[in-house]
């Protein structure tokens, strides 16, 4: 008998594998060649045309970039950039370590730019490129994930805390244990969402206890974990990703919530009206910061012009307009006095916290010792 | 349902089935190999491997991904609650579709395959999209929260509940059990009835005697089929049960995803596997090959 055909057909992909590999991403900027129709001489900003791919790739977060600045761009330098979206850290980074992936630019959140770093799947920064640098606010650069930033530069960022629906508190909540203390929970059962996470819903228990949300100190966890599993029975639902519309139509009244997803709440989702009854706040205990970052991919064959897309959105109107549209933080200073009305309402209904809440803010920080940690004690509160 | 297979004399087979193998086997073959067979091998290989710092794998082999598994009482907790959750879901669909299957199998030769359209008709709506529709009937603020409330009474907890799992995983997996089940009804000579009663056996005795034992098979193929669909689900329980009730597809979805550690999901996934292999087993030597 004649088994060749079968052989053949378990041996095609390998033999496609093998030689296709190096140009696996179909979409890759395979042709990343010069951009020969535009003029190399209009050098006023310092930027060499002749060194432009004409495409540049990019991986980031939904709804995390104005499409119009996208535009702009690519009418100002040539440049057409083509958006590709994850919704997870951690569906993001296997794709990068793979190789190959196609992408130039990456916007990885603080402790994944540190262990991004350590696996070798960022670029170093060429600070001569990035001129406008000095636009972004010291006090969010050289920060523990990237000490003097090699490795990226800041992009938004923004916090957890308290989402609630006015309407429904006769004063605003100010401490954690609106949500820890049996007595308060009575009248929130419900109707009230966690997220859905192992790090923040631990973490919103050791700032009200008092500790760092990074400790591993067993005991200190026992303990926090007895809270949440307390806390259980009054919790709606662990929920982080429609936790905005769920507080815009009144189904929670309060949430554990990040403050981007409130921000949505209070002005609206695509097409989707918001909530004015809506504020966010940061507890007195304390809350968490976090941060979105521009990095360039190790093997993006067009790392020039990625440096020139993120110089683009270190001016302050782009970072302004791009902030306008985003609604997060954005960690550019001349920007932050450029931003619409409506913007700065929004950071004044709570998004935004002043000089003494960020002394009260804390990173989370990820290692091997705290994934085990944490996933242990949230498998342990989810699955209870 | 034996297909009688043309009778060949040896000459004539011999030349034809040259090519059978590859043309038939080869599309099979390709698919399962490369989109089964090797990415269970890798599964496989994971589960006896470390989880690395940065949540890739380190090449150390170890037992103690299974070791953990096997000796840590939460782990069994959830596999229970699948266990459970997906046998009652399976029993509620079994008495609601033999009747439903008797119905239609009743009904003129005509109007059996309209019947049957109407069961299917769900299908053509994205399992995700039917599940956010029973969110916006269950909710706090839902259809049914909204019509009780209006009439002055009390505001129900209906949503993220183990019964908004078990509603959802019954109303997602009920044609699974209806099509089986008719299939095999399908089979049922109905004059066996008239025997039973002719030999003095009443209605409900002649359905016991005759009737549920004929149609087992289907009984058996829908069951499997709901209860492996259902105690592995993943998307109602996160979405209907508000992620309170945790089976264990969203187990996993925390260590391959969240928890990033892929040999302590791997040697999971493979635990699940042998125990619904198991299942399928017990299945395959309890009925005959006409059975099904």
């Amino acid at each position: 008998m004649k088994h060749w055909l079968l052989l053949f057909a378990l041996l095609v992909p390998l033999l496609a594998a093998c030689g296709g590999a190096p140009t696996a991403p179909t979409t890759a900027p395979a042709a990343s060649t010069g951009d020969t129709d535009a003029p190399a001489t209009d050098d006023m900003d310092g930027v060499d045309r002749s060194q432009l791919a004409d495409q540049l790739f990019l991986y980031i977060w939904s709804d995390y970039i104005d499409p119009q600045i996208l535009e702009d761009f690519e009418a100002e330098y040539g440049v057409r950039v083509t958006v590709d979206l994850f919704d997870s850290n951690e569906s993001m980074i296997p794709r990068i370590r793979a190789g190959n992936s196609g992408y130039d630019i990456v916007v990885p959140s603080d402790y994944a730019v540190q262990s991004m770093v350590l696996d070798g799947l960022l670029a170093p920064l060429d600070k001569s490129l990035l001129t406008n640098i000095g636009n972004l606010d010291p006090e969010l650069m050289n920060l523990y994930f990237d000490p003097s930033n090699e490795h990226s530069i800041p992009y938004f960022w923004g916090t957890s805390g308290l989402a609630y629906n006015q309407k429904f508190f006769d004063t605003p909540p100010t401490s954690w244990s609106t949500i820890f203390e049996p007595a308060e929970l009575e009248k929130i059962s419900n109707r009230f969402t966690m997220l859905e996470d192992p790090r923040e819903v631990p973490g919103a228990a050791l700032i009200y206890k008092g500790h760092s949300v990074n400790t591993t100190d067993t005991a200190v966890l026992a303990e926090v974990q007895e809270l949440l599993i307390a806390q259980k029975p009054f919790v709606a639902s662990y929920d982080s990703s429609n936790v905005n519309f769920k507080l815009a139509t009144e189904e929670v009244v309060l949430a554990h919530a990040w403050s981007g997803m409130a921000g949505q709440a209070m002005s609206g989702i695509d097409d989707k009206p918001g909530n004015p009854d809506v504020k966010f706040l940061i507890p007195d205990e304390g809350g968490i910061i976090w941060m979105d970052n521009l990095a360039v991919v190790f093997d993006s064959p067009n790392k020039y012009t990625a440096h020139v897309f993120m110089n683009y959105l270190l001016r302050p109107e782009v970072a302004a307009q791009n902030t306008d549209w985003v609604l997060y933080l954005t960690p550019n200073a001349p920007a932050r006095e450029l931003l619409s009305e409506d913007t700065l309402a929004l950071y004044e209904a709570g998004l935004e916290p002043d000089e003494t809440t960020m002394m009260r803010l804390q990173w989370i920080e990820r290692n091997a010792q705290t994934d085990e940690l944490f996933s242990d004690l949230w498998t342990r509160v989810t699955a209870q | 349902m034996a297909i009688t297979q043309p009778t060949l004399t040896p000459e004539a087979a011999a030349p034809r089935r040259n090519w059978q193998l590859p043309v038939l086997l080869g599309p099979a073959a390709f698919w399962l190999f490369w989109f089964f067979l090797v990415p269970l091998v890798v599964i496989l290989i994971y589960s006896f491997l470390t989880r690395s710092a940065t949540g890739g794998v380190d090449w150390i082999f170890t037992f103690d991904n299974y070791a953990r598994l096997l000796s840590d009482p939460i782990y069994v907790t959830i596999l229970w609650r699948s266990v459970w959750i997906g046998g009652v879901a399976t029993l509620i669909c079994l008495l609601i579709a033999y009747p439903l299957a008797l119905f239609i199998i009743l009904q003129p030769a005509q109007w059996r395959s309209f019947y049957i359209f109407l069961v299917l008709i769900p299908f053509w709506t994205n399992m995700l999209v039917r599940t956010y529709a029973w969110m916006t009937i269950l909710n706090n603020n839902g259809l049914i929260n909204s019509f009780v409330t209006g009439l002055g009474g009390p505001r129900l907890t209906l949503i993220n509940t183990e019964g908004a799992v078990l509603l959802g995983l019954v109303y997602g997996q009920l044609p699974f059990m209806v099509l089986p089940l008719y299939a095999a009804m399908d089979r049922f000579d109905f004059r066996m009835m008239e025997a039973a009663s002719d030999l003095g056996a009443n209605k409900w005795r002649a359905f016991l005697r005759v009737m549920l034992p004929m149609t087992a098979p289907g009984i058996a193929a829908g069951s499997v089929l709901v209860f492996i669909l259902s105690a592995g689900n993943y998307i109602i329980p996160a979405l209907l049960g508000g992620n309170k009730v945790t089976m264990i597809g969203n187990q996993l979805e925390l260590w391959f995803r969240t928890a990033q550690n892929q040999p302590l999901g791997s040697a999971a996934a493979v635990l699940l596997m042998i125990m619904m292999v198991g299942g399928v087993i017990i299945y395959f030597r309890t009925t005959t090959e006409d059975d099904r």
